[in-house]
């Protein structure tokens, strides 16, 4: 059982170790500055902004806001949307990396490893609207692909306009970009794994599958689960910069998340700030929640969880 | 001693005048002491800084400039988070119009834009193009003007002042195809026809299925393919006494039926809901499109469209290969709409202070003055151009090799120059463009007004209501592209689509009779 700390001994501990604890004030002052000053404006839920009143002076309106947004069908169909791309990233993605960092790891000539990482990892370093514009060429009508399927005999398949393709477009896009991004964390998970293990296991006469399934996945599990609660803390984002530059209003019924909706209401008509504060603010309180449950899971589960 | 009185009063007055002749010139050059930095919303702006024009007004009014770029995508939506933050350019331009107006009296009745001071005396030019504007008394509120409308001047022979939108087509297919008709008129039909015989028998030799039949400039989506042939719009028409919501109506299913069936016939580019704004008109360039809709203005017609056309296809005669194309809607007639005098308006910061706005109003005035409008279209007094004795312009502008008039300045740098006022008249007569262009255009527009077409006029009154429940609510129904979009694309067939269209009115049904309710209440009251 952990030994609670008293007031005087973490004031203490504090200047015991206070340079490691100055060295804490940039991240809480960038988190104190970007993250917690701007929820200031969440009243704005509330209210009826009005510019020459600010954000204090304008009128409150009570639920008048969660009203609209509750009765507004656009809002519900984005929510929904943001939940099952959200969760068919996290089913279909989060698996990959972990997949590939367990394969990379069994590679054995290094340099074939190092550039296969390479490879993998580059996509992750171009923005959405490269990458936007390479699905756009490959897949488009007049795309590499159906080039192709014509040159075949094949009919054209209209990848960006079809609502049942438009989802998985969104999840393999996302696969093909970040997949070898987040092996990173998970070969360092397993670079740190004591490598005598491996050795006994091999004298005593494990295969490679039963060092993975006894040595290495044991090794990365803590990471894997602390990856997995940051994920589901990120559900209800599900990556407005992919999702704004791949979709088009065809596939708004399937494919218009909160964040892409609240641009679309803040910025491309006449703006309600009142109405995008609400739908942002519930957009967050669902995100804290999951992130809760994720975290209680993990720990029923026997594993740390980060709070 | 009464002499000498006089003559002491003599020298007074003489110094009197004199002194208050040099008085009134130093408080103008005590005016223009001072340099004033606007910060102004731009597209292009390096070009601007490169045109001669851009410095003579800069040393005229002793003034500068520092831009903040934008472009056609971005534009709109950085004015919005710009006024909304508090952080607008001292003059910023914004696309305002009547699908948008809400927004200005939203933005402007909370104090947004500075109030213009009134204009009359001291602005002479600019009050005289207020008088002229059809829709002056709208823009003001609470009897004060928060923004200045771009007046469009355009030739007094367009009255009224009907679009320029038009389909223009290549007659060299049309011909190849032989469904050519000399006078370029088509009925809706015809013109399906000769779509799908430029898809099915591909006279640009594009080879299989890459000849397009129709598209349009992306803004125009979708209206141009069907709705606006059926004569509705995404407002609030009168009918039968009543204010009505245009998509609710009948005819505006049925012209989602037309696009529909366009688009499923394969008539209408497979690619045109998501295409962007310039992806039709470079299809058009290259050949591989045949029927082709955008606004048919002089400059964009000829610069963006025929003249980079010739660039690609040497050999095809631009003047004679590409027409307008006159067609009429499914109903039988020719139909087109009034549209405004104005396009997009200038706003000024709440900031700036009253001499900074006055000086930029000075400069304003002076393009809205004879010759500001020649400097915004053939350039400096005696150096691109002389003023004969009899008041007739003599151009200095270079030749080509035909003795053809030469614009010495680049077209991309005249948003700047038209801050103030359009200069649609002298568009439609600039010595720099080719004749055929020029009689392209008018053609257009005299086909527009001939007795045949039915003018839709332009709805001033509902279109600039400023109703508290409409200007709050009418943003919230503005996704009916979106979802005409998505009907026409996704529906497997014409019952489904019906079924879609009536669940998104359904959707709007709360929203929409807030805003009827209001609308027939205030309007028909009056």
């Amino acid at each position: 059982m952990k030994k609670k700390l008293s007031r005087t001994g973490l004031i203490e501990q504090m200047l015991n170790y206070k340079y490691i604890y100055l060295m804490l004030v940039p991240g809480l002052l960038f988190l104190l500055t970007f993250k917690y000053l701007p929820m200031y404006g969440i009243q704005l839920a509330f209210k009826r902004y009005m510019l020459n009143k600010g954000i204090t002076g304008s009128p409150w309106v009570g639920l008048e806001n969660f009203r609209y947004i509750w009765t507004e069908p656009a809002f519900w169909r984005a929510f929904k949307n943001t939940i099952i791309i959200s969760l068919m990233k996290l089913g279909l993605g989060f698996p990959i990396g972990i997949i590939l960092a367990l394969l990379i790891n069994e590679l054995r000539i290094k340099k074939y490893k190092r550039f296969l990482q390479t490879i993998y990892t580059f996509p992750h370093f171009l923005s959405w609207v490269i990458v936007s514009g390479i699905v756009f060429n490959f897949l488009g009508n007049t795309g590499a692909f159906n080039s192709f399927l014509q040159t075949i005999g094949m009919h054209k398949i209209n990848f960006l306009m079809n609502k049942s393709i438009f989802r998985y477009l969104l999840v393999y896009s996302e696969v093909w970009k970040e997949a070898g991004w987040s092996t990173i964390l998970y070969l360092a998970a397993i670079a740190g794994i004591d490598p005598t293990l491996y050795e006994a296991a091999t004298v005593d006469g494990a295969n490679r599958w039963y060092k993975i399934k006894y040595i290495t996945w044991p090794g990365i599990q803590n990471i894997v689960v602390i990856m997995f609660i940051m994920t589901v803390g990120t559900i209800m984002v599900a990556g407005f910069n992919q999702v704004f530059n791949l979709y088009n209003e065809v596939v708004y019924d399937v494919g218009d998340i909160i964040s892409t909706y609240v641009y679309r209401i803040s910025f491309q008509q006449a703006p309600d700030y009142g109405v995008s504060t609400a739908v942002g603010l519930f957009n967050g309180l669902i995100n804290f929640i999951l992130l809760m449950l994720a975290n209680a899971f993990a720990k029923r589960f026997g594993n740390s969880g980060i709070i | 001693m009464r002499k000498r009185y006089l003559a002491i009063l003599l020298i007074m007055s003489v110094f009197l005048i004199w002194g208050s002749g040099s008085g009134a010139v130093l408080a103008s050059q005590n005016n223009y002491d001072k340099q004033y930095t606007y910060t102004v919303s731009m597209m292009n702006p390096e070009i601007v800084k490169q045109d001669p024009r851009y410095k003579y007004l800069k040393d005229k009014f002793n003034v500068d400039f520092k831009f903040r770029p934008v472009n056609w995508s971005n534009w709109n939506e950085k004015v919005r988070i710009w006024t909304a933050s508090g952080d607008m350019p001292d003059i910023m331009w914004m696309g305002f119009n009547d699908s948008n107006f809400s927004e200005y009296v939203n933005w402007a009745s909370q104090g947004a834009y500075k109030p213009l001071p009134k204009l009359k005396g001291k602005y002479p030019h600019l009050y005289q193009l207020r008088q002229k504007l059809k829709t002056d008394d709208y823009w003001e509120i609470d009897g004060k003007l928060y923004a200045w409308p771009i007046y469009m001047n355009s030739a007094a022979w367009r009255n009224p002042i009907v679009s320029t939108f038009s389909f223009i087509y290549r007659v060299d297919w049309a011909k190849a195809v032989g469904l050519y008709h000399a006078d370029n008129n088509y009925s809706w039909q015809e013109m399906k026809e000769m779509a799908l015989a430029f898809k099915q028998q591909d006279p640009g030799e594009n080879g299989k299925d890459k000849t397009i039949g129709i598209a349009g400039i992306g803004w125009t989506w979708p209206w141009f393919a069907g709705l606006i042939q059926t004569h509705q719009s995404n407002d609030f028409p009168l009918k039968n006494g009543k204010y009505v919501w245009g998509p609710a109506q009948p005819e505006y299913l049925a012209g989602i039926k037309e696009i529909k069936s366009l688009y499923d016939q394969g008539i209408l580019w497979e690619d045109q809901p998501i295409a962007n704004n310039n992806a039709a008109r470079n299809k058009f360039i290259a050949g591989e499109l045949g029927i082709y809709y955008t606004n048919v203005n002089v400059g964009d017609y000829y610069n963006n469209v025929l003249v980079p056309m010739q660039q690609a296809q040497p050999d095809l005669d631009i003047f004679k290969d590409i027409e307008p194309m006159y067609v009429a809607s499914p109903r039988g007639n020719f139909f087109d709409q009034e549209v405004v005098d104005y396009w997009s308006a200038t706003l000024f910061s709440p900031e700036m202070s009253d001499d900074k706005l006055a000086r930029w109003l000075e400069l304003s005035d002076y393009m809205a003055s004879q010759e500001g409008m020649h400097l915004a279209t053939i350039g400096i007094k005696d150096k691109n151009y002389r003023l004969k004795d009899n008041g007739e312009i003599e151009l200095l502008w270079p030749e080509d090799e035909n003795g053809k008039p030469v614009n010495p300045f680049d077209s991309r740098a005249i948003r700047f120059f038209e801050l103030t006022t359009m200069h649609d008249k002298f568009a439609l007569n600039d010595p720099s463009v080719p004749e055929e262009v020029k009689a392209d255009v008018k053609g257009i527009l005299r086909r527009h007004l001939k007795d045949d077409v039915n003018v839709l006029a332009y709805p001033y009154q509902v279109n600039w209501f400023n109703g508290s429940t409409y200007t709050r609510y009418v943003s919230r129904i503005a996704d009916t592209n979106a979802e005409i979009s998505e009907a026409v694309v996704s529906s497997q067939n014409m019952a489904e689509l019906e079924a879609s269209w009536q669940e998104y009115l359904k959707s709007k049904e709360t929203t929409v009779n807030k805003i009827l309710k209001e609308i027939n209440q205030q309007l028909l009251e009056k």
